[in-house]
């Protein structure tokens, strides 16, 4: 208190000294309850501030988060994408890798049709050859599997058919009845297709589609209300 | 029960004691947060404020004499006022005028009462009462001022000679009114 002056003292000593104003008086007790009062208060108060300050925060926070999670997830790929277009930028200037080519391999796909399994399966031998005639072809039974389905109480036929290959090796499931001549019929290109009958619709397979164009190889199906 | 006594109390948690302490500075407390601060409630509330830091703080003093304590207690409510003004943003920053070489009448001053001169400070502008109180009744130095209200040395001077100057007007016509009645 470098300021301090002794001349001063003498009306400052009683300005000092003076407790109130004339006609001016305070209630000191009353003032006194709000102090006690007020000193009881603050440690709940700031309690409460700091929930309030952390649920603000958590507020704020999240959406950031989600909205910065994908803003790396582009980034990092927009990263990787331009280092491989521009790899000359970089200080080695080394060549381009040249574009690698995958190419997608076709897996062979399988089909399980169940069949009504009232159709006669028969049981004969081929007396040229010795061998038993089960009236199906040799070779797309070689390719296939005959389950007995006891859900269905039918047969269900999985055949393996690589989608790739030009000729579809399909079961003939007329050749199954035994009497091909019964059920397959010559559609108007010349492929022949054959009618399945299972309960009340009648689904008919057919790869003349295919064969048409050649371009793929697909399934159609046909149902009919017929019984 | 003297003051020493009193302040073991309230460091042991005595309410009571801390009420007798109270009564013992607060008009003199709600006088001084009055010079600062004009109005009545807000000095009041300031005055609260400064009582609850005294009382937070009252651990940590170290008691030698009942003067420390009261000017403990008074620096306390000071920089409470201070702070609150500071809040409310009322201090003008006037232009650094050269400042008017002047010296307050003492003899004025001495033939007032001490409520008469405690009004004609509360007319004063805040910025030029603040730095009033702080040199002229405080003691302070414009350096210690220009720190406490973020000022600078100069802006402290300017403000002190202009408080003096408006004062000294105040005062000379309160005088010629009562030169005035006493002819009467």
């Amino acid at each position: 208190m470098q300021g301090y002056n002794k001349n001063n003292a003498g009306w400052k000593h009683r300005l000092e000294e003076l407790d109130a104003l004339p006609g001016e008086q305070r209630d000191m007790n009353a003032i006194w309850e709000k102090l006690h009062s007020r000193r009881q208060q603050p440690v709940v108060r700031r309690k409460a501030g700091w929930y309030w300050i952390a649920a603000a925060c958590l507020l704020v926070l999240f959406p950031f988060a989600w909205l910065f999670s994908g803003k790396r997830t582009m980034s990092a790929a927009m990263d990787l994408a331009s280092n491989a277009i521009a790899p000359s930028n970089k200080i080695n200037n080394a060549p381009a890798r040249k574009t690698q080519i995958i190419s997608l391999r076709q897996e062979p796909s399988a089909i399980t049709i169940p069949v009504k399994p009232s159709l006669p399966y028969k049981k004969e031998t081929d007396q040229a050859n010795g061998k038993e005639n089960t009236g199906v072809n040799d070779q797309a039974l070689s390719n296939s599997n005959i389950q007995l389905s006891q859900s269905f109480d039918s047969l269900s036929i999985t055949t393996a058919m690589p989608v790739t290959r030009e000729k579809m090796a399909v079961v003939h499931l007329n050749e199954i009845n035994g009497n091909q001549n019964e059920n397959a019929s010559i559609s108007e290109s010349g492929r022949p297709y054959f009618p399945v009958k299972y309960k009340t619709r009648e689904t008919l397979t057919s790869n003349s589609a295919t064969r048409g164009d050649g371009r793929d190889n697909i399934i159609r199906i046909k149902l009919s209300s017929q019984n | 029960m003297n003051i020493a006594e009193l302040i073991t109390e309230v460091r042991g948690g005595s309410t009571a004691a801390e009420k007798c302490l109270f009564d013992l500075y607060a008009a003199k407390m709600l006088m001084i947060c009055r010079r600062y601060v004009k109005n009545t409630e807000d000095a009041e509330e300031v005055m609260l404020d400064g009582f609850c830091n005294f009382f937070k703080n009252l651990h940590s003093f170290n008691y030698q004499h009942d003067a420390a304590l009261l000017a403990w207690i008074k620096r306390i409510m000071i920089n409470q006022c201070l702070m609150f003004l500071r809040k409310k943003n009322v201090f003008t920053i006037v232009t650094e005028a050269a400042a008017e070489k002047l010296s307050l009448e003492e003899d004025l001053l001495d033939r007032l009462s001490a409520a008469e001169i405690f009004q004609h400070i509360l007319q004063l502008p805040v910025g030029y009462r603040t730095v009033f109180n702080l040199h002229v009744i405080e003691g302070f130095g414009h350096k210690e001022i220009a720190e406490l209200l973020a000022v600078s040395e100069g802006t402290s001077k300017s403000q002190l000679s202009k408080a003096k100057v408006l004062l000294q007007k105040m005062l000379l016509n309160k005088g010629g009114n009562y030169a005035r009645l006493q002819q009467k």
